[in-house]
């Protein structure tokens, strides 16, 4: 990114403290890691200092609405920015407590990927870099590029909301190449017979931890006390067996249904590299294809479960 | 402990365990009809009476399966017919992507069954445990449970990589 | 003493081991690094470190203590059988072995664990020394020479045609007594050292000053404050920690039978000082400051070590990179 957009960024967060309109401004800062960007809850404008906008794994500032409930400024990117609208729409924050800048992303790169396609380990990943349309990518001294649907984010392979659908400023900038361009491949556990299904999420689940970086960097999940914390009676087992793990992962994304945003951000952050986000695909094309609900777009129309029509399908029901 | 969605064996005389949610106002009542008019259906089935098919949570479901439950059946009032007036549409539309959730992480949907039975309904309501029933019979024993059998030495368990 | 022993032989040895033991060495799994029983496959050349830390095969993310089953009126216990079988693991890195010598007196304090303990003793340890820095590591600051241990029972240098061993333990002698290992010098011994690429000229802080200072610094709630403000409370850098040992006991139920086991917890979640009437560490920077208070000077007034050998696993998988060499630094100033 530009430094001006950088210093366009610097300005205006700068000139929300000096107005006193916010308590906090949540924006990046450089990561202290290959290829990671943190996250930056500035207090003031001495801590606006370390802003840096940056290309990779940018994550989803608006898990600290959940945190923060005062007046706050917020970077968003297109998908953040649909987390924004749901979160307003169940009513979790305040439209007048938010000041939005929205920042244009020209899509995210995965560093796992960017391994994958050079055939090398990702800590053996020297440097990534964007050159034009293509992705340059330095290991053991010697550069290669390879095409950006092989380096980018499969969310970002065919993002439908580029541009932030709602701020008070948009930020300078290039966008992600529209949809017809890039393109993501099917996913393959759809296809597979039943017992095959049940296997591959079984060796997926066999890997859960528990660890709840997923829950707890989702901005959909906002429960203040989670039912999986409760145990007088204990609903969820906290045990890591393969069994209480289906259930925890699936009754999350049930309860968040029609609220996530397919950010992406639980796969990201998963330690134990689980695709998470071949459920929630699965769940947001259920969700479109039955009730025609797209999450985090319309301000105005009602979450799915909270609405219904007489057409709904009922097939299924004896 | 080896988590499988069918055990596969089966003893000889194993017969399925059902748990129903039925909807106070409406599933309940007809259950109830069904007893008072003695009308036979098979005992396998256990209920738990919850004010309206929209309270049902997809945890239960999920518990039930995991406590090693091998049917959930969920039965509400008709469309049009909710005493809360849209509980059961809210079900209805939960309950259709909770069904192609499970199917697509590879549990039988015959396991998940969803009805209307209104509370003049006494013959339906046997004739759909009737149906669970025989469904579950084709399948096996859930193995999404704890713990099959205690009578082995206990094994190491089925933990994430070490 | 030292020995000498080509790849190919390595293998044959190992394979050779699964004879009397479990042998468990590095494997990539899924994309993931991972310690898995070892088949006689290529051994890995590009691996730096495991994702998860070797403590899972000590003490185990989920292990069944026991279990109950009422029957016709009476009850009958099962204790699961005890872990006889010998186990070697090949392929540990310095750093990790040390977080097992630093669990150890843990474990066998007042109450000694058995469980733990068990697969303590019937472990050989083979340990393989770092060409690379990791990242996010800071392992030489914490006292630890990635290419030297004394915490193995063999520790191995890789060379240009194989690996050169230092036997430490006796245990480790007898195994090496084999006709795959020749004898080796010093001399050969001190020419696979690598020169790790990307050393640091300047350590990136004093332990001692950090473990002085963080005491210092527990009342300043403001610097707490700041500096915790993006954790997310997950449990990710206590359970890719190698020295991070807290757990949860559970009981699974149904009417008639149930087990009981213990699994790892953290403390990092909101609830884990939760009690009946009060939670001593509601607020997230409470939580953080007993972590890095923990680990950095209260373990050491117990046990006379740091809990932490700068794996840098921590740092690397922070899903909002708080980095705890930052954290460190700042403490420290």
């Amino acid at each position: 990114m530009p430094d001006r957009v950088r210093d366009e960024l610097l300005v205006i967060a700068t000139k929300l403290f000096a107005e006193g309109k916010v308590d906090y401004f949540l924006g990046y800062k450089k990561g202290t890691v290959k290829f990671k960007t943190s996250p930056l809850i500035a207090c003031s404008r001495e801590d606006l200092q370390e802003l840096w906008v940056e290309d990779f794994f940018a994550s989803n500032l608006c898990l600290y609405l959940k945190e923060i409930k005062s007046r706050v400024g917020i970077l968003v990117k297109g998908c953040d920015s649909r987390s924004l609208i749901s979160l307003l729409k169940e009513g979790q924050i305040r439209r007048e407590d938010l000041y939005i800048v929205g920042l244009p992303c020209p899509g995210q790169i995965d560093p796992r990927k960017v391994a994958g396609a050079t055939g090398c380990e990702s800590e053996e990943l020297e440097e990534i870099s964007r050159r034009g349309g293509e992705i340059l990518v330095r290991v053991g001294g010697q550069e290669e590029t390879i095409p950006k649907n092989q380096a980018f984010l499969d969310k970002c392979l065919d993002c439908q909301y580029p541009k932030p659908l709602i701020f008070d400023y948009l930020l300078p900038g290039d966008y992600v190449a529209p949809v017809k361009e890039l393109i993501r491949s099917k996913d393959e556990v759809r296809q597979k017979q039943a017992p095959d299904r049940w296997t591959f999420w079984a060796e997926q689940f066999q890997r859960c931890i528990r660890c709840y970086a997923c829950r707890n960097v989702c901005p959909a999940c906002f429960c203040p006390r989670c039912i999986v914390e409760e145990n007088m009676p204990q609903w969820v087992s906290p045990l890591p067996s393969v069994g209480d793990n289906f259930v925890f992962h699936l009754m999350r994304l049930m309860h968040v249904a029609g609220t996530c945003v397919s950010c992406g951000e639980c796969e990201r952050v998963c330690p134990m590299e689980i695709p998470l986000m071949k459920l929630q695909d699965k769940m947001a094309d259920d969700l479109r294809e039955l009730f025609d609900f797209v999450a985090g777009v319309d301000l105005d129309k009602p979450l799915p479960f909270r609405t219904y029509r007489q057409e709904d399908p009922e097939d299924f029901i004896k | 402990m080896e988590t499988k969605p069918e055990i596969g064996r089966k003893e000889k005389d194993w017969e399925p365990r059902v748990l129903a949610f039925l909807c106070r106002w409406c599933s309940y009542a007809g259950a109830d009809l069904t007893g008072s008019s003695r009308i036979s259906y098979p005992p396998n089935v256990r209920i738990l009476r919850v004010p309206c098919s929209g309270r049902v949570d997809p945890l239960f479901i999920l518990k039930a399966l995991r406590s090693g439950i091998d049917g959930v059946l969920v039965s509400g009032c008709h469309p049009g017919d909710c005493h809360y007036t849209a509980g059961n549409y809210n079900a209805r539309r939960k309950f259709a992507i909770l069904s192609r959730l499970l199917e697509y992480v590879g549990i039988d949907p015959r396991r998940v069954q969803f009805s209307w039975v209104s509370a003049s309904e006494g013959d339906k309501f046997a004739k759909v445990i009737r149906g669970v029933v025989a469904d579950l019979k084709a399948l096996s024993r859930n193995g999404l449970s704890r713990f099959p059998d205690l009578d082995e030495k206990i094994k190491e368990p089925a933990g994430p990589h070490q | 003493m030292y020995r000498r022993i080509t790849r190919e032989n390595l293998k044959k040895w190992l394979a050779g081991l699964k004879a009397e033991a479990e042998v468990v060495a590095p494997a990539k799994v899924d994309g993931l690094f991972t310690y898995q029983e070892f088949n006689g496959r290529e051994l890995l050349r590009s691996f730096q470190n495991t994702r998860l830390p070797p403590k899972g095969l000590f003490l185990e993310s989920l292990r069944v203590l026991f279990g109950w089953k009422s029957q016709g009126g009476s009850l009958r216990v099962n204790i699961p059988s005890s872990f006889n079988g010998q186990r070697v693991i090949f392929g540990l890195r310095a750093c990790d072995a040390r977080a097992l010598r630093t669990l150890e007196p843990v474990f066998r304090g007042d109450y000694q664990d058995v469980f733990f303990l068990q697969n303590l003793s019937r472990t050989l340890l083979l340990g393989l020394a770092c060409r690379v820095q990791c990242e996010g590591s800071f392992c030489t600051e914490m006292g630890i020479d990635p290419q030297e241990s004394v915490d193995f029972d063999i520790f191995f240098r890789e060379s240009p045609a194989g690996y050169i061993a230092k036997v430490i333990t006796d245990k480790g002698n007898e195994l090496t007594g084999e006709s795959e290992f020749e004898e080796a010098s010093e001399e050969e011994w001190k020419l696979a050292r690598w020169q790790i690429r990307g050393p640091r000229e300047k350590p990136l802080f004093d332990l001692e000053r950090v473990k002085a200072k963080v005491l210092e610094s527990f009342p300043d709630e403001d610097f707490w404050k700041h500096i915790s403000a993006k954790c997310i409370n997950c449990g990710v850098c206590t359970y890719l920690c190698p020295t991070c040992h807290c757990f949860d006991l559970c009981d699974l139920q149904m009417p008639g039978q149930g087990v009981r086991c213990r699994c790892w917890d953290s403390c990092a979640f909101p609830n884990f000082t939760k009690m009946a009437v009060h939670n001593p560490r509601e607020e997230k920077w409470r939580r953080y400051r007993q972590r890095v208070s923990h680990k950095f000077n209260f373990f050491h007034q117990n046990f006379q070590t740091i809990a932490c050998v700068g794996c840098g696993r921590c740092v690397v998988y922070c899903p909002v990179n708080l980095d705890l060499r930052e954290v460190l630094v700042k403490v420290a100033r």
